[in-house]
């Protein structure tokens, strides 16, 4: 893809993103909804720079066995393979998100628990091709990170 | 228009309470191109809560990484049978939707 067509499809996505928290305004002073989107972190293109938009500093690896994955080693199909991620209810997570690093968007989802919450989450998410998934969580002491290989057959982003 | 979204809470003996959530949602990446070549704009979820009550329990943001039709599990405790859980989400064009739904119990899921 050429940078100008590039540009142009992050500015609409921008202009959606915007006409859109406009759109919901009423329903945000109803509810008092605040629709936070962390564009830069969802629009990196490579792995580093989304975990450095969601995280602003540094991440250490999982090294307490802390994260646990619930995913098949194997995804027939590439466009929906389901995720789990668990971490001891006794651990206060703040923050979990999933990121796929070959994906050209290697984000996928970003959630925020409140303590009520148990640290475990179940999503669907795609992968273009066999690929690394990484889980990122906010404790009270930082930022960890654990990844698990999943070997996807057919890829899943439609190309 | 969105379409409509299913919800499934369900209250264990333990006090955890499971929400199962599937939502129809295309989740265009902006990626993906269609038979004459030209992409497919960019439409997916951006923002789902979850709450218990008045209380947010879960806030998710999404990308286009997250499957077509998405389904979202997620476990909280303070919950009881009777009380209602609500789902809303909006996506980058500015379709939104919201339900709620009323606790069972039942075993978790």
């Amino acid at each position: 893809m050429d940078s100008s067509k590039r540009k142009f499809v992050r500015n609409a996505g921008l202009l959606g993103v915007l006409l859109g928290l406009s759109d919901v305004g009423f329903i945000k002073l109803a509810n008092g909804k605040d629709w936070d989107w962390n564009q830069h972190a969802f629009e990196a293109d490579n792995l580093s720079a989304a975990i450095r938009g969601l995280t602003g500093k540094s991440v250490s690896p999982d090294t307490s066995g802390l994260i646990q994955f619930i995913a098949p080693p194997i995804a027939e199909n590439g466009a929906v393979v389901p995720v789990g991620v668990k971490v001891d209810e006794g651990v206060r997570v703040h923050a979990l998100a999933l990121l796929c690093e070959k994906n050209p968007r290697p984000l996928a989802a970003y959630y925020e628990l409140s303590p009520q919450a148990i640290p475990f989450i179940r999503t669907r998410i795609k992968m273009r091709e066999t690929a690394p998934v990484i889980a990122l969580i906010k404790t009270d002491t930082g930022y960890v990170s654990a990844e698990t290989l999943i070997k996807v057959t057919r890829g899943g982003c439609g190309g | 228009m969105a379409r409509p979204m299913k919800i499934f809470a369900v209250c264990d003996d333990g006090g955890l309470t499971t929400v199962r959530v599937l939502i129809r949602h295309d989740m265009e990446t902006g990626f993906r191109k269609k038979k004459d070549g030209t992409l497919v704009p960019a439409h997916f979820i951006t923002n789902v809560d979850v709450r218990h009550g008045e209380n947010l329990v879960l806030s998710a943001e999404w990308g286009g990484g997250v499957s077509k039709n998405p389904s979202l599990f997620c476990y909280f405790r303070g919950g009881a049978a009777g009380d209602s859980v609500e789902v809303s989400w909006v996506d980058n064009h500015g379709e939104s939707n919201q339900k709620t739904a009323i606790i069972t119990s039942g075993p978790s899921g």
